[in-house]
């Protein structure tokens, strides 16, 4: 059974310049105990997506269309008939079945209480647990982050520890009520390689100790690489391909898959192979094309793929990609 | 490969015999950009339109800088003719907000006085403008000692109670509009200062201006061109909410005796001739207390929408 | 070997915090006595994670910090001391690519405005011609003509560091600093801009001192690269060597710590964590830089500074290959 479903997902946000279809169309699951990569340019849809699935959309943006199951619990606005509704029970979710780590983990603390009262909210609003007990979890979190002499360190305030350090904090209030889902939306792109790299070997563990769910939202595919398991990518607001993490690195198909993996180099490769990078710009989702999002870019665009979108292809029970050229007669590559 | 297509989108029937040629180059739209091309005002003024109190307000204002400068020329009364034969009348068909105690028609007097009251607003807002854009803009910019030095002259300015350089002036050079500005302008201008070197001060580290340094620009340049013009949008809120609070001082001048000197007249100065009479015929006061309330809250609401469109993070 | 275009030499930048009346005053050394070297045509790259400095060192090489003390030469010349009209020539011939393409062009100028400034500062051709020219930089840097009465927010990320290098080039540089210039852009977008900055090096002749924290991109475009640490030059060699055989512990662990796009490499990789944090660059203690963190650190690299030294054709700041001429692939971490 899958953990989270996305079905037709499709937002929407109000501006002054129009309606920007930020995500159109998206379907995905998550299964128990895995790692999702979401992967995507900036304005590829990866962060709306995600704050859909969390009802933490800004107040131009609404879900027009879709549905979300936790746990075949169907976390659609439309099923709760009004969006105070929605809000109530999406509230009892948050920070407890589904949490979420942010890029900037200062905005996301206050900067005026301290550790100890910030890690014991999430767990006092959740859980029936009493203040000493709470306060005992709090303390057990930040063991499990790494953090050092967490007794002294959880009566200080966050402008007291660095960048990492507040990541790892975020994390333990994510991990407060052993959530079932994590979405990390960009964890590591804030911190440098060094730290970059014990934050990713922290989400590793905890992966493994907790058995839940996590979807990495991230643009860079060494990340992807190093810890997910599935992949999905994302352009111009649609999921086009979908696979393991080798499928996605050995046997791309959808040419803006091949483009990205074709953008990075291996730094530990001894030739130095040229960059084959996509010419042009993401589109603009003010106007997103009436075919296929990445029809400007590609260099293999066919006339169909203009006016078209083209249906997804299965590969495997894991592996699918939406591209015209798997439907032209079978010689697609 | 088990191959299985599903395809959600109807396709024409028959397909085009080139459905699957090559896209040819020229219908590609790379480096597209849907957003409009709009110039910097013209996002502004988008915004601004939205908000209707605002924009009620732009409008109140306009009418009444057409209304003074026309009513005292088209009208058949002046501000200072005397009619015996109609002294402190109410409001009627003939003199609209009635006459006062000389028989002088009040409106025209109002209107009279919104030229003065308004002038007196607009000028000092943009001496203001003036000295503090380039005084804050040097201190901020300059940065050091030479800024410590400006801001502690600016300091000692605004802890000098306002009053007390205001009657010396008036004392020097006479109870004249030219006086009166003066007096609000010596020491108006340190807010605007202040904030046009915070803004500066703040721009200076962004990026643009390090370009402009290292392209070899010169430092007026960069103030001028690069920082200042970046800093217009709190600048002209900060302007059209100096403009109420310099009428407002105005006609406190004016009220407390110390302003425009009869027979010219400004709102503050007729508030204080109706207060003179203000047992025996209330009504006197009402017009320009009225009008100075108005205006105020005008350019108040005025102010808060220009600090809405202006603002960069709402787009 | 041909002479250097640029020279550094033990460069220090060093930025006073003013002390209040219970404080002390105290000493920033972003730049801790840098040395380096780049040779026309050529491109180094300089690493290091943020707060090392690398940043400062490039801005003092375009005039918008001057060094505490030591020599910045180009083409000989000391550029530290310029003025003047000197300063503006010099200018002329070294420009900088800045990191946020969002921040470095001035938001209320047109792309025509902001390309054509450095030529109206500098009264490079004549005027009518400038617009001409602006047209010709875009198609340079592959933007369209008619983008030219747009501003710059109506750009994308990429669009609009391509628009900073046109207006960078505009100057005819010999010579820029690109201070992460991929850093803020998405991975499609940064190999398109460094395959640009390529193509215009190959085109120009021009030298880079290519600044980033990304390792696999520093190392594409690099012919040489330095390894900084809190204000130090731990490590400069060949980059290819470097990568394959790097000498220093830090550089060991920073390499390690870069994500390889290869799951199946990525799952089998041993990988070095280096543990804790950068320390802080205010009133650092005199000795290695890096001995906090060290997994190899001994009693002296908390005694003094370790001198650079020639190991392998490459300069290295440890005194793991001091003395003893242990050779450098015994100490390796493997």
């Amino acid at each position: 059974m899958s953990v989270l479903r996305v079905e037709h997902l499709s937002t929407q946000f109000a501006t002054d310049q129009g309606t920007v279809q930020a995500v159109r169309d998206v379907s995905f699951s998550v299964e128990a105990g895995e790692v999702l990569g979401l992967v995507g340019e900036s304005g590829s849809g990866k962060s709306v997506t995600m704050f859909s699935i969390m009802g933490l959309l800004p107040g131009n943006g609404h879900v027009v269309d879709g549905r979300v199951f936790l746990n075949d619990e169907d976390l659609s606005v439309s099923a709760f008939g009004s969006e105070k509704e929605y809000e109530k029970k999406m509230q009892t979710i948050r920070g407890n079945q589904m949490a979420m780590i942010f890029q900037d983990p200062m905005t996301f603390l206050n900067p005026v209480l301290r550790i100890e009262t910030q890690l014991m909210e999430p767990i006092r609003n959740h859980t029936k647990l009493s203040r000493a007990e709470a306060a005992a979890r709090a303390l057990e979190l930040m063991e499990k982050v790494g953090i050092p002499s967490p007794e002294k360190r959880i009566k200080q305030y966050p402008h007291q520890f660095s960048g990492g350090m507040r990541q790892r904090i975020i994390i333990a209030m994510a991990l407060a009520c052993d959530p079932q889902l994590i979405i990390a939306d960009e964890p590591t792109t804030a911190l440098d390689v060094t730290i970059q790299a014990q934050v990713l070997e922290l989400i590793g563990q905890i992966k493994d100790s907790l058995r839940s769910s996590v979807i990495l939202i991230t643009h860079d595919l060494g990340v992807v690489a190093q810890t997910c398991d599935r992949i999905a990518i994302m352009y111009g607001g649609k999921i086009v391909e979908t696979g393991t993490a080798d499928e996605i690195f050995y046997m791309p198909n959808h040419p803006y898959t091949k483009g990205l993996l074709g953008c990075v180099t291996d730094p530990e490769s001894d030739t130095n192979e040229p960059l084959t990078p996509i010419p042009g710009s993401p589109p603009d989702l003010l106007k997103p094309p009436a075919g296929c999002p990445f029809l400007d870019r590609c260099t293999q665009a066919m006339n169909i793929c203009r006016d078209y979108m083209p249906g997804q292809t299965v590969f495997s029970p894991t592996h699918t990609s939406c591209c015209w050229l798997n439907a032209r007669g079978g010689e697609a590559g | 490969m088990d191959k299985e297509t599903i395809t959600p989108v109807r396709l024409p029937d028959p397909l085009p015999a080139n459905a699957f040629d090559a896209l040819p180059d020229e219908e590609r739209n790379t480096e597209f950009i849907a957003m409009e091309s709009r110039t910097y005002f013209q996002n502004v003024w988008a915004n601004f339109r939205r908000n209707k109190l605002a924009l009620t307000s732009l409008c109140f204002i306009v009418l009444m800088c057409v209304l003074a400068i026309a009513v005292p020329i088209l009208s058949p009364y002046t501000y200072d003719g005397m009619d015996v034969q109609a002294l402190n009348q109410l409001p009627s068909w003939k003199h609209i907000f009635g006459t006062d105690k000389f028989g002088r028609d009040i409106f025209v007097r109002v209107m009279y006085g919104a030229r003065i009251s308004l002038s007196v607003g607009f000028a000092a807002a943009g001496i203001n403008l003036v000295i503090g854009v380039i005084y804050g803009g040097i201190a901020g910019y300059v940065g050091g000692k030479t800024d410590m030095v400006m801001m502690r002259v600016v300091d000692m300015l605004y802890s000098i109670p306002s009053l007390l350089y205001i009657i010396l002036i008036m004392l020097v050079f006479g109870s004249n509009m030219f006086s009166v500005l003066l007096g609000i302008c010596v020491s108006s201008w340190v807010g605007m200062a202040r904030l046009v070197r915070t803004q500066v001060m703040s721009l200076r580290e962004q990026e643009f201006s390090l370009a402009a340094e290292v392209m070899g620009a010169s430092r007026t340049r960069i103030l001028f061109k690069h920082l200042i013009v970046n800093s217009i949008g709190p600048i002209i809120v900060s302007l059209t909410l100096m403009v109420p609070s310099a009428i407002f001082q105005e006609s406190f001048l004016g009220f407390v005796g110390i302003g425009i000197s009869a027979p010219m007249s400004s709102w503050g100065t007729l508030a204080n001739e109706a207060r003179m009479v203000l047992n025996s015929y209330p009504i006197q006061i009402v017009w320009p207390v009225l009008s100075i309330c108005l205006t105020m809250l005008a350019l108040n609401f005025l102010g808060d929408g220009l600090g809405e469109a202006l603002d960069p993070k709402k787009r | 070997m041909t002479e250097p275009i640029l020279q550094v030499d033990n460069c220090h930048v060093w930025f006073d915090i003013k002390g209040g009346l219970f404080t002390k005053k105290q000493t920033v050394k972003a730049v801790n006595g840098v040395s380096l070297q780049v040779r026309a045509g050529e491109t180094f790259g300089l690493v290091g994670e943020s707060g090392c400095g690398k940043s400062t060192l490039g801005r003092a090489i375009v005039k918008l910090y001057r060094p505490t003390s030591g020599t910045i030469r180009y083409k000989r010349q000391d550029i530290t001391a310029l003025k003047g009209e000197q300063a503006q020539e010099y200018r002329k011939h070294v420009q900088m690519i800045f990191q946020d393409p969002y921040a470095s062009l001035d938001p209320r100028m047109t792309v025509s405005e902001i390309i054509r400034e450095p030529m109206d500062i500098h009264d490079l051709y004549p005027r009518r011609e400038r617009e001409a020219r602006v047209v010709e930089l875009l198609q340079t840097v592959g933007l369209k003509p008619d983008h030219i009465r747009r501003y710059p927010h109506e750009f994308s990320g990429g669009q609009r560091q391509r628009i900073g290098i046109a207006r960078t080039l505009a100057l005819d540089p010999e010579f820029i600093v690109c201070d992460e210039p991929i850093s803020a852009l998405d991975v499609s977008i940064q190999a398109q801009v460094i395959n640009l900055l390529e193509d215009i090096q190959k085109k120009l002749g021009i030298s880079y001192l290519f600044i980033a924290h990304d390792l696999s991109m520093v190392k594409h475009i690099s012919d040489h690269i330095g390894v900084m640490y809190l204000g130090h030059l731990v490590e400069i060699g060949p980059s290819r060597e470097l990568y394959r055989h790097p000498l220093h512990p830090y550089t060991q662990g920073l390499l390690s710590a870069v994500p390889i796009p290869d799951p199946k490499r990525a799952r089998e990789r041993h990988r070095i964590v280096l543990d804790g944090e950068i320390p802080t660059p205010i009133d650092p203690k005199p000795c290695c830089p890096f001995a906090t963190r060290c997994p190899k650190a001994m009693e002296k690299c908390f005694c003094a500074v370790p001198p650079s030294i020639q190991v392998d054709g490459r300069q290295v700041a440890c005194f793991l290959y001091q003395e003893g001429g242990r050779a450098a692939s015994e100490i390796n971490i493997k």
